[in-house]
């Protein structure tokens, strides 16, 4: 791959994404080899099935495969720089004697320049060990950050329940309540509030959904906070301390 | 030549540079059809690449076995039409055990093609198989039908099959890490080829083996062959009617989960990945008895401790175990025929 993108000799990166830089859909830019731009995006994707840490910079060149322009190519190139690095680095299933199951979700509110939609993240750990975790653009805008970090939960939540059926199928017992982390108060405060709000209506189906599981003793739902929340990596750009903070966390590992 | 001249007479030292002068005005009537600017060599970068992939990615925690089989693949030419590979004995001897192994395992029958139908076009296909330690192990030929051909509703309905997620992949391998089971690896050969059909389909004959019956003849097939559209369907099918029959419950989950618990209290997990299997569990027993049970309805390949499995994993001698993508990584390089540099 690093030879095909001329990038052998390149000096590697500590982060795959640029923090500062918001990728929109370039119209004015110069176009580049589709087919090109096609084939390394699609190696990254193929690539990402084991590194959560590029999912999100892999995500977002995704998003211009049907017309990519330099900065599209820039941005992934910077990827393949990243990878250059860090070409050994791996989740490590360590033995942790448990079947806890934990989650994190959180979501860039309005991430996307081009269509202000929001980015959503979220891992789910088994045990201490680093299972799923998705980093997706909504397919729906948004209008609150609560709302946002709201699908994000659901989504959440529907993980860690197929995780439970998996689970309940092996009949390793869980019976403590799966830990939902998150980090914005106003989302978890809706959550375990039965009154119905003005504010809330248009997402009903997400909100009963999330009540109901809280409800039933199923999840709990911690509050974390910004600063400890691992799912940051999955929604936007990080700098190379937080970033490197993350993936240990994350157990990620060199060799 | 110049020097001996000047060694034996030295007196003549003077001359010598008239010497050069007639000897390389010869060189140059030698080659005159030769364009005027004579290349002067070719161009090498003088300075040496600041971060070298070197620096970044290494064989090291390879095996030396490993190594050599990275750096001989690809190494060997094969054939790419029926009457190149005619020529070969090697490659005309392994069609031969292909054309052997299909009619031992009744994949089709001999008909004349009714009016109306269509046969399926196919074709061979070779491939090289390496050992580990990259020397060859055997050559091989694989009759594959031409699926493009198909058409949907005559000879073939449904094509969809399940393979593992990557996701419940990571969710067993974090389960034996942290129970401390043992992984065990096997892989079914010729998977395909167990599916059966239960479409109409008529096939061309074998390129090379068409000589000896009537015009008109075709192959009737009855189990699946590589390339087929449902080919892949029929195999899972096959393998879940297996499974269910030994007692397994194939899980809601993920389809290609299948779990059995056993009177003991003890549990296997069985883990499908289309001809890629991995079991795990606390029954070491059960383990026994699977592997045994799999090995007569199917043709097994034990592959022992958990290695590789879907070209991913890279196992480290410990209690816990990195999951690593150093090997597609590599595999990516390979398969552009591409070796990382400086390597």
């Amino acid at each position: 791959m690093l030879k095909e993108t001329g990038k052998t000799a390149c000096k590697p990166i500590s982060t795959p994404v640029d923090p500062n830089i918001k990728l929109e859909s370039a119209e004015e830019d110069n176009a580049v080899n589709k087919e090109m731009y096609q084939r390394l995006v699609g190696r990254l994707i193929y690539l990402s099935h084991t590194r959560p840490d590029i999912a999100f910079a892999v995500s977002l060149v995704s998003q211009f495969m049907h017309q990519p322009r330099e900065a599209h190519l820039q941005a992934a190139l910077r990827i393949v720089q990243y990878l250059k690095g860090t070409p050994g680095r791996g989740i490590l299933f360590k033995r942790n004697k448990s079947v806890a199951l934990e989650a994190y979700t959180n979501v860039d509110y309005a991430g996307s320049v081009v269509d202000r939609r929001s980015t959503t993240g979220y891992y789910t750990f088994l045990g201490g060990n680093l299972v799923t975790w998705k980093s997706k653009k909504q397919s729906v805008v948004a209008r609150s950050s609560a709302e946002a970090e709201f699908r994000a939960m659901a989504q959440g939540i529907c993980e860690l329940l197929w995780l439970k059926i998996i689970l309940e199928d092996l009949k390793l017992r869980w019976d403590k309540p799966m830990k939902l982390y998150c980090d914005n108060k106003s989302a978890i405060s809706i959550a375990h509030n039965p009154v119905q709000h003005d504010g809330t209506k248009h997402i009903e189906v997400d909100r009963h959904f999330i009540k109901e599981k809280l409800d039933s003793g199923l999840i709990c739902t911690p509050y974390v906070s910004t600063q400890s929340q691992l799912a940051d990596i999955l929604t936007k750009g990080l700098n190379a301390i937080n970033f490197e903070r993350i993936i240990s966390k994350l157990g990620m590992e060199n060799t | 030549m110049l020097q001996e001249v000047i060694v034996s007479n030295p007196i003549n030292s003077n001359n010598s540079n008239e010497f050069v002068l007639n000897n390389s005005e010869a060189q140059v009537d030698q080659n005159l059809d030769l364009p005027i600017a004579l290349r002067k060599g070719t161009r090498t970068c003088t300075k040496q690449p600041l971060y070298p992939l070197s620096n970044f990615l290494s064989f090291e925690n390879f095996p030396p076995t490993h190594k050599t089989f990275l750096t001989n693949l690809n190494s060997t030419p094969t054939p790419s039409t029926v009457s190149e590979a005619l020529f070969n004995r090697k490659w005309k001897q392994a069609m031969d055990v292909e054309i052997e192994a299909l009619n031992k395992n009744n994949t089709w029958e001999l008909v004349t093609l009714p009016t109306g139908k269509k046969p399926v076009g196919c074709k061979w296909v070779y491939t090289i198989k390496y050992r580990a330690d990259g020397t060859i192990e055997r050559y091989k030929a694989r009759l594959v039908a031409k699926g493009f051909t198909q058409t949907y509703g005559v000879d073939y309905l449904e094509t969809f099959a399940p393979v593992a997620k990557m996701n419940t992949i990571r969710v067993i391998l974090s389960l034996a890490a942290n129970h401390d089971w043992d992984l065990q690896q096997f892989d079914v050969k010729n998977a395909f080829l167990h599916g059966e059909l239960e479409e109409e389909i008529y096939m061309d004959l074998p390129p090379g083996y068409d000589g000896q019956v009537a015009v008109g003849t075709v192959c009737k097939l009855k189990k699946a062959l590589y390339g087929l559209k449902q080919s892949p369907r029929a195999w899972f099918g096959r393998f879940t009617k297996v499974m269910t029959n030994l007692g397994y419950k194939q899980s809601q989950g993920d389809h290609t989960l299948f779990i059995k618990h056993s009177v003991s209290g003890g549990v296997t997990i069985l883990l499908v990945y289309v001809d890629d299997i991995i079991v795990t569990g606390d029954d070491k027993e059960e383990q026994i008895i699977l592997s045994q049970c799999l090995a007569t309805n199917f043709e097994i390949k034990t592959l022992g401790r958990l290695k590789y499995f879907w070209e991913l994993k890279w196992p480290i001698p410990r209690k816990e175990f990195s999951y690593l993508n150093k090997n597609i990584l590599l595999i990516c390089l390979k398969k552009q025929g591409r070796q990382p540099a400086n390597q």
